[in-house]
């Protein structure tokens, strides 16, 4: 893994425990963007897993069904590097794919952050976080 | 943080990234790791039973409890329900508002459901998203966004 995304090995270790039951074993994408969990293969023969990313902001958790015929996207989860959960999603018959991803984590953002200054009776611009939460996404490092 | 260490199992530490205390904590042979934490909503505490795994977090049981004399007001237990704050938190909020009203009724007494309402939102909003809110409001502090009160 790369000094730059993992630099700060015991915050990474902390994150995790958050993250993850204890003692997961993980291991680095073949495209070397993306954490893999170990997985769990059901009796039905479909397995699940979860692959983990990491922006300079965010830490994105995606829940993975992996079945015969297709892969779903199950749930998303979005941490900040400080492992505070900020915006949590569950998907039924979601199929995988790196746009799906992409789309879903930006509206769950930015749906977030306007829920939260909703609540603390605050106004804010909702394209300018749009805007923002889109580029900070994108910037994913990689981890290889 | 909770510490668990059981049946000669390696010590299991849980850490709730929504803002619950965790009180009690077991790693299973499953894989899963089922814990109990509790929110403090002022004279109320909810207790929330997880079952997290490495793709799916479920929400085992819900109790709610008077804090003054432990009465259990309202409990119940779920099978195959994905957890999720905002679902929670409602569920919590619609039992909450039942017991008072019915307690109101009960009682022959006028019910002010209007604000109940309010008063049970404000509560559970600052009980399940208060560290939430206070991390957006950095996050965007840290971003530039212009910020005025509503």
């Amino acid at each position: 893994m790369t000094t730059s995304a993992l630099a700060n090995v015991s915050q990474m270790n902390a994150l995790f425990k958050v993250i993850l039951p204890d003692g997961t074993r993980l291991s680095v994408s073949a495209d070397g963007k993306k954490l893999l969990t170990e997985g769990y293969t059901s009796n039905a023969g479909n397995t699940y897993f979860a692959a983990i990313s990491l922006t300079n902001d965010f830490v994105i958790k995606e829940d993975i069904g992996q079945g015969w015929k297709y892969t779903f996207l199950n749930g998303l989860k979005i941490y900040t590097r400080n492992n505070q959960l900020i915006a949590e999603r569950s998907f039924h018959y979601r199929v995988y794919s790196e746009e799906a991803i992409a789309h879903e984590a930006a509206e769950m953002l930015t749906e977030a952050i306007m829920d939260a200054a909703k609540r603390q009776k605050i106004q804010v611009n909702r394209a300018q976080i749009e805007n923002e939460v889109r580029t900070r996404l994108d910037a994913t490092q990689r981890l290889k | 943080m909770l510490i668990v260490q059981n049946n000669n199992q390696p010590a299991v530490t849980i850490i709730d990234p929504r803002g619950l205390r965790v009180t009690a904590a077991a790693h299973l042979m499953s894989g899963f790791t089922v814990y109990t934490g509790e929110r403090e909503i002022g004279n109320i505490r909810v207790e929330e039973g997880i079952a997290q795994g490495i793709g799916v977090t479920y929400l085992s049981s819900l109790r709610i409890v008077n804090v003054a004399d432990n009465q259990i007001l309202w409990e119940d237990s779920f099978r195959d329900v994905i957890y999720n704050c905002e679902r929670v938190r409602r569920m919590v909020g619609a039992k909450l508002k039942e017991v008072f009203i019915a307690t109101l009724k009960r009682q022959n007494m006028q019910i002010p459901v209007e604000q109940i309402d309010e008063r049970v939102n404000e509560s559970l909003n600052k009980a399940y998203y208060e560290q939430t809110d206070k991390t957006v409001l950095k996050i965007l502090t840290e971003w530039g966004i212009e910020i005025k009160p509503a």
